[in-house]
């Protein structure tokens, strides 16, 4: 083989990989890019056939709208302000009860490891609609319905399962030989687990910490049957912009684009986190 | 059942005391298990009975009408053929689109590793998001995907994509595809790395073609983690309610209709508790079927390799 074949046939893959790449970043990105271009128009401009992508002027007005004025029954800030604090909340508690879990499955030996980790993969499997109503009516007796603690305490039961299987991929790779070191330095389970086994395993955490919260930010059907008015989320809220008659499609970009901030900066800080939670889990 | 792992090789049976681990282990467990079984007896009871929408108290006992009625009432066999339809064609299209991208994201280089950057970007959005988002997309007027269309001339007329009976379906289960697609890319990405790099090479003095590199090797090699994705995905799909309640509402007519639109649509719209139970336990029992279809799956994979 000839040098100049094997570069062109390396200039060849290279143009290939240059074309794929362009088709997918345009499937994945236009509509993003379309979302906050839309957001940054006038009413009359978004009803404009045809549309053009770009806006003919910047105007901000659908930000001012949707953020700054409170509406009759909108509260935008404080839709935000429920939703950051119930993920931050929800996030940490299944973090740290996961990891729990994850500590002690993987220093355990016989059949109860397996018979927990069963019950935690088939309790995902059910989490959606097929729950709704039961979901509700505990809710409701326990006097928990449309507040936030409940709301939170569902969310922690919900992702715990989730949090642990994944703790536990992270659990293994904190040496078992320095639990026997701490132990015959006279460490209780519990002390150990919190002076060494957390700062040892402080990548997993961030990671399971970090996608509970992406999954909890944008949870919809509990958040829909559970949390009314002043107490909802902006994922609920969010709908309530497209069900009227006249739609304000620049006010919804607005709206979505602020809400779909807190998990892009999650993205562009922790990709790394997030794509080792994404495989680490399905490897198994 | 395939055999359950028997934990930590490693770990002395009284590694930690027992106590400790009763602490950790019980509440959880136990919590979950009730929710489960609260969930099953309050779901059969409602299901078997007429409820009352404002006390939720069952009021008189039906028997198994709630469920003869999904059986013969056209619009909730709709909703059920919808169903299958609406995991199918997503699921079926997430893998290969999953599978072919992922093997391009397997290669290296800089275009590469630049264009993974962004394929997580329609996974984490808020469900939501993309739901409105979409729904904008594909308005029939002034939408973006009929006026792209028209602009390079492949459309004379707006299609309805959203509005019409036999198309509805489709264009949610599009947006669908697009949010899961690229991170089902990536995690294969990932598993095709893991891949013996040996086996490829010997090919490559036997000859073989990509294709047969690609059956024999890259696929078997990545089966595993890729079964593990589609329920993942097929979870995830069948579970989503998001999606078809925000584009469509279930319309037009019904048409959309999933079982996930019909639970909550039944309950907290039209009120009918009883038959929104019965559509929940169908949920569930499709849920089991496709926990089981995996777990054959997986055990016939694994005694393949």
């Amino acid at each position: 083989m000839n040098t100049g074949s094997s570069r062109t046939g390396y200039l060849l893959s290279k143009a290939f990989e240059l074309g794929v790449a362009a088709i997918l970043l345009t499937v994945i990105l236009f509509p993003v890019i379309w979302l906050v271009l839309i957001s940054v128009r006038s009413v009359a401009e978004v009803y404009q056939y045809p549309l053009t992508f770009f806006p003919k002027e910047l105007v901000f007005d659908a930000y001012r709208e949707v953020w700054l004025s409170k509406g009759y029954s909108t509260d935008w800030l404080r839709y935000f302000l429920n939703t950051a604090v119930i993920a931050c909340f929800a996030a940490t508690g299944v973090m740290l009860l996961g990891l729990l879990l994850g500590y002690v499955l993987s220093r355990m030996r016989g059949p109860w490891v397996g018979r927990v980790q069963l019950l935690f993969i088939v309790i995902q499997l059910f989490e959606g609609p097929a729950l709704i109503i039961p979901v509700y009516l505990a809710l409701s007796w326990l006097g928990l319905y449309n507040s936030a603690i409940g709301y939170i305490l569902l969310l922690i039961v919900f992702f715990l399962p989730f949090a642990a299987l994944l703790s536990l991929s992270f659990a293994y790779s904190v040496p078992i030989e320095i639990d026997e070191a701490a132990r015959i330095d006279g460490c209780s389970d519990w002390q150990f687990f919190r002076k060494v086994f957390i700062p040892s395993a402080k990548v997993g955490m961030v990671t399971v910490g970090l996608m509970a919260f992406l999954l909890i930010w944008g949870e919809y059907p509990f958040a829909l049957t559970l949390l009314q008015g002043e107490n909802r989320t902006v994922s609920t809220a969010l709908v309530d912009l497209i069900s009227g008659l006249s739609v304000y499609w620049n006010n919804l970009a607005a709206a979505a684009t602020i809400i779909s901030l807190p998990v892009i900066l999650v993205l562009v800080f922790a990709q790394k986190h997030i794509v080792s939670g994404l495989t680490s889990g399905s490897v198994k | 059942m395939t055999a359950l792992p028997e934990g930590n090789p490693e770990a002395a049976l009284h590694g930690q005391s027992r106590a400790f681990r009763r602490y950790v282990l019980l509440p959880p467990t136990s919590i979950i298990s009730a929710l489960m079984v609260f969930a099953f007896l309050s779901l059969v009871y409602y299901a078997l009975h007429e409820v009352d929408i404002y006390t939720l108290v069952p009021t008189s006992y039906v028997g198994w009408r709630n469920f003869t009625f999904i059986f013969s009432d056209p619009k909730s066999l709709t909703a059920l053929l919808n169903t299958f339809i609406w995991i199918g064609v997503s699921v079926v299209l997430i893998t290969i689109l999953g599978i072919a991208t992922g093997l391009f994201l397997s290669r290296d280089g800089a275009i590469i590793r630049f264009t993974r950057a962004f394929m997580l970007v329609p996974w984490v959005l808020p469900g939501v998001v993309t739901a409105a988002l979409f729904r904008w997309f594909f308005q029939t007027q002034n939408g973006i995907f009929n006026s792209t269309l028209a602009q390079i001339g492949f459309l004379a007329d707006p299609v309805p994509w959203l509005s019409s009976p036999g198309l509805a379906l489709y264009t949610v289960c599009f947006a669908i595809v697009w949010r899961l697609f690229p991170m089902f890319a990536l995690v294969t990405a990932a598993a095709i790395k893991t891949v013996d790099q040996s086996l490829y090479d010997a090919a490559a003095i036997d000859g073989a073609s990509a294709w047969r590199r690609f059956w024999h090797i890259t696929l078997p090699g990545i089966t595993q983690q890729t079964l593990t994705m589609v329920l993942l995905v097929t979870i995830w799909v069948a579970n989503n309610l998001v999606f078809v309640h925000v584009m469509t509402g279930g319309g037009p007519i019904g048409q959309s209709e999933t079982i996930p639109t019909y639970i909550y649509r039944m309950a907290f719209d039209v009120g009918n508790v009883g038959l929104a139970s019965a559509a929940s336990l169908l949920n569930a029992a499709l849920l089991v079927i496709i926990g089981i279809v995996y777990v054959r799956a997986l055990r016939a994979a694994r005694r393949e390799s």
